[in-house]
């Protein structure tokens, strides 16, 4: 873990509670500030190890494993996966180029994100709810869960039901790299785009279920609709922290009133505190 | 007898000191060849895989001495230590260019590298086609040489 950066930082952060260590944030000369998960909720700490931007600079090298073009796509993005499955998210200049991002620069501070597989975290809104596949929802916060819920739940539809799952994990987190065990009727799409995939997806690979994290663009959307409307289940995510807050982002909206999901699950921290069915009606 | 023995000797002998005296022109060929081949490896990676420069450099370009450059390379870019010169078998505008192109790649976006790598093609190839003459002519003289002077002494022997 933590390959990337230089030696003394990497033993200084897998020296807090290396198990349970779920975000790693380096600003450049400031204390590295570590979260991890203690009785079932994040924790923060802060280390005396302190990286220059060199040192930032030299580690963002090392992560596009010494070639910045193969990894310039995500660089693109603000993030870039290492090659244990840790999402690094970046932070600096943006190089603007026809009006677009094309790169980053003088980057001043990573985030570093550790997936994790909780197997069966998912299974009692599973076992409760899902008596048949049904589209899904889940919203929370950054930082409540959802991915860790959604793979769980794919994972489920993959084994419990025997659909062909398709994981479209656009940033390498759903499937941890490969790793992470999503049931052996599961495909996985790795750090591809997400519109493409859903749409691609359904014409080549004929999946039953697709789990999708992060649904925010008006693209994502239509690809949602065109994947449903093809009779695909499908699994998805929403940063937002209550329904309220859910139905003001417009692109959503639209899908809610659609009724295109049977459940809307609202997280916090890695539990599920809210149900909702298709018509937005709390029924947990 | 044993005088046209020894004779026969010094003639094999002169002949393979001849050879090892431009064994330089072809390991400097060599080498070209081998870079132009990796040169090309990373063209067709930037095209479609994008591994990077890292996974090309574990591959076998057929000249030893290139390869084990490329693994000093590798160390010090993993290390970040400054790219090593090269060998010194080349010519110094040669090394000078080899040490250039290895501090170079990889530090780019694909727009920038894409055009490093594709001038280097052109500019490899032409360099390889030089130098392979140069070896062929310089090898065939050493050995011509070589003999010549191994014939002398053989005469001078009987």
């Amino acid at each position: 873990m933590l390959k990337f950066l230089p030696k003394e930082a990497a033993e200084d952060v897998l020296a807090v509670e290396c198990e349970k260590l779920s975000e790693v944030r380096i600003r450049a000369n400031k204390k590295i500030a570590v979260t991890y998960i203690s009785g079932g909720e994040p924790r923060r700490k802060i280390l005396p190890t302190v990286l220059n931007e060199t040192e930032i600079d030299r580690a963002v090298f090392k992560l596009c494993n010494f070639s910045i073009a193969s990894a310039e796509e995500q660089l693109k993005r603000g993030y870039i996966i290492s090659s244990e499955g840790e999402r690094v998210g970046i932070c600096g200049e943006g190089v603007e180029s026809d009006g677009k991002i094309t790169a980053f620069k003088r980057i001043t501070s990573l985030c570093v994100r550790f997936p994790r597989q909780v197997k069966g975290c998912a299974e009692e809104f599973f076992l409760k709810y899902i008596k048949k596949p049904s589209n899904c929802l889940v919203f929370s916060p950054p930082f409540h869960g959802k991915t860790t819920f959604i793979r769980d739940l794919g994972r489920l539809y993959s084994v419990s039901f025997g659909l062909d799952t398709l994981f479209i994990d656009e940033r390498g987190e759903l499937s941890l790299d490969g790793y992470a065990d999503l049931g052996e009727s599961s495909d996985i799409f790795r750090n591809a785009d997400k519109t493409f995939c859903l749409v691609s997806g359904v014409r080549s690979m004929n999946p039953q279920a697709i789990v999708c994290d992060e649904i925010m663009t008006e693209s994502d959307c239509e690809a949602v609709r065109f994947a449903v409307s093809s009779g695909v289940k499908l699994l998805a995510t929403v940063h937002s922290d209550d329904l309220l807050n859910l139905v003001k982002k417009q692109e959503i909206k639209s899908l809610l009133r659609e009724k295109i999901f049977d459940y809307i699950v609202g997280l916090k921290n890695f539990k599920v505190e809210r149900v909702y069915d298709g018509n937005l009606k709390e029924i947990c | 007898m044993l005088k046209i023995f020894l004779g026969f000797c010094v003639v094999v002998f002169s002949v393979i000191a001849g050879k090892k005296f431009t064994a330089k022109y072809k390991d400097r060929a060599d080498f070209y060849s081998a870079l132009s081949d990796f040169n090309s490896l990373l063209i067709r990676d930037m095209g479609y895989l994008k591994e990077g420069v890292l996974p090309a450099m574990e591959g076998d370009y057929g000249c030893e001495k290139f390869g084990e450059y490329l693994k000093r390379v590798k160390s010090a870019i993993v290390e970040n230590k400054v790219i090593p010169a090269a060998p010194d078998f080349l010519e110094e505008r040669d090394a000078v260019r080899v040490r250039e192109y290895f501090s170079a790649i990889g530090r780019y976006s694909s727009f920038s590298q894409s055009d490093l790598l594709l001038s280097s093609r052109k500019e490899f190839s032409d360099r390889y086609g030089e130098l392979k003459i140069k070896s062929a002519k310089s090898s065939a003289l050493g050995t011509k040489l070589g003999f010549a002077l191994g014939a002398t002494v053989f005469i001078i022997i009987i």
